[in-house]
């Protein structure tokens, strides 16, 4: 794997990219899903239309199951079977991917304002997708 | 949306002339049977015809004029607070369902204040709305981010569902009562019976609309307040579900701190992603992912 300098706009793009892709290719199949929790909204909006973007949206609104970090222990890791991208180990992440977990052993810091996750030698940015926190593999800051 | 409003008022209507009154009525209501699907469809103006008595409508005018009466009452609530319980079913790749639960307190003072404290069996969060931003906070994640919000709570939820796909919790308490209230959707409408939920006597009602079944218990009286609600997702194979028990306190005086959020200590603030948004012209990043 080697780096790419990449700059932010672009680095948001790829990262919509990774959120929508492995997403859009799950959509074949029986894939992970929640319930509808409104009787007025998510008929047109979220589901019928558009169907690639907006279950990616519904997988983000609805889902409940995301695990704050350092919250939840033990158990079967639900979120785990969401997510299309999971953070095995520090050295996989590609730039640009998002996961919905961190490896073990991470550091908060703080470059120019913006708060990041380092673990090892991969760095995360935060972020919120709905009320799910996720992660962006950034370059180092 | 004509077409939509027409049908609305013409419910109404039917409402109006079938019911005297929020009693709803004591004779059985019993649901169409599968021998009587073909017939459940939405058909204007069949109650009217001389159609044979012993099949109801599949819209029984007193379901949505319960409804509405809700709706009605909801909106002239300027202060209150709505404590919920919510069980809500997620499906797994293989089929399996796993039912989590959350609680949620939610604090409104119309038109411009919302406090939300959601607790879920995974994670913590709190929105804070004041006319001007909306708040998102993870308490225990300890990140917040902070978005520009409409000026009211009317125009706040769909505004930040279509931005940034994030739902209110109990978000139908602010579209009820209001012209952004889905009633054209329903299929068939009954009345279900008595009920009593936390002590409190209720009339069941229960909904069918295009990938959804819905139940929704209000409170009897002058106080029509949605009790329970059970959402059935059907176009989906599991059938989850997602249920929600309020209690409600009203006329409530909330304090403005409520509404105002104060950054926690160590809490960093983080970006709220906004969604992809559906342009004629696809961005960059809804074009085919290269990898």
């Amino acid at each position: 794997m080697h780096r790419t300098l990449l700059h932010r706009p672009m680095l948001l793009a790829l990262a919509l990219v990774a959120v929508a892709g492995p997403l859009h290719d799950a959509d074949a199949r029986p894939v992970y899903s929640g319930a509808r929790t409104s009787v007025n909204r998510n008929v047109n909006v979220n589901r019928n239309v558009d169907r690639n973007v907006s279950r990616n949206v519904d997988v983000h609104r609805d889902i409940d199951v995301d695990v704050d970090r350092g919250y939840y222990r033990g158990g079967y890791p639900v979120a785990r079977a969401a997510a299309t991208t999971a953070a095995v180990a520090a050295t996989a992440a590609a730039v640009g991917s998002i996961v919905y977990s961190l490896p073990p052993n991470c550091a908060t810091m703080m470059s120019g304002g913006v708060a990041y996750q380092r673990c090892g030698n991969a760095y995360y940015q935060p972020r919120y997708s709905g009320t799910q926190v996720t992660y962006v593999v950034v370059n180092a800051p | 949306m004509n077409t939509c409003r027409k049908s609305i008022i013409v419910m109404a209507l039917l409402g109006l002339t079938a019911t005297s009154g929020a009693q709803p009525t004591t004779g059985p209501s019993p649901a169409p049977s599968s021998a009587d699907k073909p017939d459940a469809k939405p058909r204007p103006g069949a109650s009217t015809t001389t159609k044979p008595p012993e099949k109801p409508p599949a819209v029984e005018p007193e379901a949505i004029s319960a409804l509405e009466k809700m709706g009605a009452f909801l909106r002239d609530q300027q202060s209150f607070t709505v404590r919920t319980t919510t069980q809500t079913d997620q499906v797994l790749e293989s089929g399996q369902k796993i039912r989590l639960s959350a609680n949620a307190d939610i604090r409104v003072r119309r038109p411009d204040r919302l406090r939300a404290d959601v607790i879920s069996d995974r994670k913590q969060r709190q929105f804070f709305y004041d006319g001007k931003t909306l708040t998102l906070n993870g308490q225990r994640v300890g990140y917040y981010a902070i978005v520009p919000a409409p000026p009211t709570l009317g125009e706040l939820a769909e505004a930040i569902e279509d931005r940034y796909g994030l739902e209110l919790p109990l978000v139908d308490l602010f579209y009820w009562g209001t012209d952004k209230a889905n009633l054209a959707q329903i299929e068939t409408a009954i009345y279900v019976g008595p009920s009593k939920i936390g002590g409190v006597d209720t009339d069941q009602y229960a909904f069918r609309q295009p990938g959804l079944d819905w139940q929704l218990w209000i409170q009897r009286g002058d106080r029509p307040l949605p009790r329970k609600l059970v959402l059935t997702t059907t176009d989906d194979p599991a059938r989850p579900e997602h249920a929600i028990e309020m209690a409600w306190d009203l006329a409530v005086e909330h304090p403005a701190s409520l509404f105002t959020f104060v950054p926690p200590k160590g809490s960093h603030r983080i970006e709220l992603v906004e969604i992809p948004q559906r342009s004629a012209t696809p961005t960059k990043a809804q074009r085919q992912p290269t990898r």
